[in-house]
């Protein structure tokens, strides 16, 4: 948990190469990187090259030698990086605002362990036509 | 603009008796008729919240609140201090604190022949010319900035979040999403150009944006069943132009924030909306549908829960709503269109729509009225008799302007006139008296006179006595503004020394000549410039006066003041409210009169505004 909360907000360009190595699923090379920038991104290998050693001296990242070269593989999770973000007051605060400029499926708040599985059985009382 | 403030506060309470009402049937509406005429009902009360008029759809029910000026008494005492070293020189002695409570004792005005004697400043009712700090005014700035704070704050979230969710935007890669929203676009009717962007930070399907829709999904990993249901309550509620719905109602909420009910409307609408949104949505599906989708949405809570544990764990207001909501989806029964209650409802909210408070301003209007009264006269014998039994005036308005004069002033003048007052007879059979006239000398014959001289908002009454002078006359008179209960002394210095006169020899050896001048200063008490308006010859007698008593052979008297109607002066002055008309006589040697000035004032907000002289 300390660990978590000491995690710093990334800038938008090392955000943009974490979240191609979270969604990669795997460790990954720099050329695969520079693969997937491409059409979005135009930057140089040196820069890219720039925001990984950033990203690694962050604690980001473990960057692992493999012949010549570097395997870069996410030493903090997508999840966590989500949720440490989202704890700052003004992003809890979003929520109130977004009841009433967006359309969502479910904008609420979320709810308790146990309420869930009420409503999980009250869904399913439902669904064998039970009550109403 | 203070009214507007009023009006909302009418429709704040009418609309929140619906509401209630609303909510007590909600299970009974419920029960009977789909969700729909909910949503539209909403619709409806969240449009007559953001129309601030009357719709005039009904005889309003009118609730009439007095205004009041919080800092009238901090600025009489300023006018008092300030008319006090207007008033010059000749009280220069005397402390400041005693001319105060002179100042808030009655309003002495000058008797004929000794206008250059004091005249004690009173601050009137407005006697201020700037605009006065009312509780109407002061609610109306909390009220505004209220709207401010609201706005600023609801918006500069909604974009910081957008801000902040931009960063994590991405493309959609699976191409199953673009093949069901596009088939479900033309099953829809939809031709708008959606972007549709994954962005992990986002915890439920979304659409945002109101011009430039975009449908943001937490992840792209969804089955194809679920994208079907997923995507098409996005796009109904896209269809329902939904988000401009919410816009209303935020609107809405921002023009009410001081009403919790409209809180709770806002959000009780919100899920409406959703849910007659899955009404929709739903319509048609079988059970296996129903379930898979309120499945879809239990998971979105759950979701909910891992990032925001420490707010929330706490809240369990989510369960009940939630199992509303799955209650709805699970309902596919025909319902009757609930055509009757919505009118019902339509109906309701018209006729309370004509409620409302009102402030501020009152609509008087009056013509100018006089009433005379004779206190004694010569009897046959020609001794003086007085006539105790008839020394009262009265005089009976229509100030509502339904017809019936039920408001009722009157000016009695008891003792022969030792004792005036200004009475103001209610309704209810009280009576709000002031004692006029204290300590002036009685006079002859007593008269009231009534106009609307400063706007239709207040009335003015002008207690006059008429000492019968000879030869020119002269009188006293005091002026009262009555702001719907009491009556206020107002100020006239700037009326009774408005005519400077005095004997100018323009060079040695030539003939002297009364010289008359009008200081332009006004009731704020500044000297102001001398305007000299005309010369006058003195005539043999006049120029002895002169030769023998020096300036003091100069005197002037008022003799005459009365309410004149704006309309029948002609040219420069005319006006369409009513005027002041004051004459004064200057003289030197008796019985000519050097010069007679008539004078025309307008009198605003407390302050005298000369129209025009007429010098004979």
């Amino acid at each position: 948990m300390d660990r978590k909360k000491s995690i710093k907000r990334l800038p938008d360009s090392e955000l943009e190469l974490m979240m191609i190595i979270w969604e990669a699923g795997e460790p990954v090379s720099s050329a695969y990187l520079m693969e997937r920038l491409q059409g979005e991104k135009d930057w140089a290998v040196t820069t890219v090259l720039n925001f990984l050693a950033r990203l690694s001296e962050r604690g980001f990242l473990e960057v692992r030698k493999q012949g010549r070269i570097n395997i870069y593989s996410p030493l903090i999770a997508e999840k966590d990086y989500i949720e440490a973000e989202s704890r700052s007051f003004l992003e809890r605060m979003h929520k109130s605002s977004l009841k009433s400029f967006v359309a969502a499926l479910y904008d609420g708040r979320s709810i308790s362990a146990e309420d869930a599985e009420e409503l999980k059985r009250y869904i399913d009382e439902l669904a064998k036509g039970e009550r109403l | 603009m203070e009214s507007l403030f009023f009006y909302l506060v009418g429709i704040s309470v009418t609309v929140s008796i619906i509401v209630v009402l609303m909510l007590l049937l909600s299970s009974y509406l419920d029960e009977r008729y789909p969700v729909k005429w909910r949503y539209f009902i909403w619709l409806i009360l969240a449009i007559r919240l953001v129309i601030p008029f009357d719709l005039g759809f009904a005889p309003p029910l009118e609730v009439k609140l007095n205004d009041r000026e919080i800092s009238s008494r901090f600025e009489q005492n300023l006018n008092g201090t300030a008319a006090y070293s207007a008033a010059g020189a000749p009280e220069a002695e005397n402390p400041i604190g005693a001319e105060r409570n002179a100042a808030t004792d009655q309003n002495v005005i000058p008797r004929g022949g000794a206008l250059d004697g004091r005249a004690e400043p009173t601050g009137g009712h407005g006697a201020d010319g700037e605009k006065a700090l009312t509780v109407s005014r002061l609610v109306l700035w909390v009220y505004l900035a209220g709207i401010a704070v609201f706005c600023l704050w609801q918006l500069g979230l909604y974009l910081s979040f957008r801000f902040a969710a931009r960063r994590w935007y991405r493309d959609v890669s699976n191409q199953k999403i673009w093949e069901i929203f596009d088939r479900l676009k033309t099953e829809m009717d939809i031709e708008k150009d959606f972007k549709i962007r994954i962005c992990r930070k986002i915890t439920s399907p979304m659409i945002a944006g109101l011009f430039k829709p975009m449908l943001l999904l937490p992840h792209e990993g969804y089955q194809a069943i679920d994208l079907e249901i997923i995507l098409k309550h996005e796009l109904v509620h896209f269809k329902r132009n939904d988000l401009w719905f919410k816009l209303l109602l935020i609107f809405a909420n921002a023009l009410h924030w001081f009403n919790p009910f409209i809180y709770v409307m806002v959000k009780k609408a919100n899920q409406d909306i959703e849910i007659s949104c899955d009404e929709e949505a739903l319509r048609g599906a079988d059970l296996s549908l129903r379930k898979r989708y309120s499945e879809r949405i239990l998971e979105l809570m759950k979701g909910n829960r891992v990032q925001e544990a420490p707010v929330s764990t706490n809240f369990h207001g989510g369960r009940g709503m939630m199992k509303n909501r799955i209650r709805h989806i699970f309902d596919d029964r025909e319902k009757k269109n609930g055509v009757a209650s919505f009118f019902l409802v339509l109906i309701l909210i018209f006729v309370f729509s004509a409620c409302r408070f009102d402030v501020g301003p009152h609509q008087w209007e009056i013509p100018i009225t006089m009433g005379t009264v004779d206190v004694f006269g010569l009897d046959e014998e020609g001794k003086r008799a007085s006539y105790p039994s008839d020394t009262k005036i009265e005089m009976p308005f229509d100030l509502d302007g339904n017809s019936t004069m039920e408001t009722m002033f009157s000016f009695t003048a008891a003792d022969d006139g030792k004792e005036c007052f200004l009475n103001y007879h209610k309704e209810d059979g009280r009576t709000v008296t002031t004692r006029v006239f204290d300590g002036v000398e009685m006079g002859a014959s007593y008269s009231l006179q009534a106009a609307n001289l400063d706007g239709t908002d207040s009335i003015l009454f002008l207690a006059a006595i008429d000492y019968r002078g000879m030869p020119f006359g002269s009188g006293a008179w005091e002026l009262y503004s009555w702001d719907g209960n009491r009556f206020l002394p107002v100020d006239m210095t700037p009326v009774t020394e408005g005519v400077q006169a005095e004997i100018l020899e323009q060079s040695p050896g030539s003939d002297p000549v009364l010289a008359l001048s009008f200081p332009e200063g006004r009731s704020k008490g500044e000297p102001g410039v001398s305007r000299e308006v005309r010369k006058i010859p003195l005539t043999k007698y006049d120029e002895e006066g002169y030769r023998t008593w020096g300036q003091d052979a100069v005197n002037k008297i008022m003799t005459e003041m009365k309410f004149v109607s704006g309309e029948t002066l002609e040219g420069r002055g005319a006006h369409s409210a009513p005027l002041l008309e004051t004459t004064e006589i200057v003289f030197i040697t008796l019985p000519n009169a050097a010069a007679t000035v008539t004078r025309y004032y307008q009198y605003e907000q407390g302050e005298w505004i000369p129209v025009r002289e007429d010098i004979e």
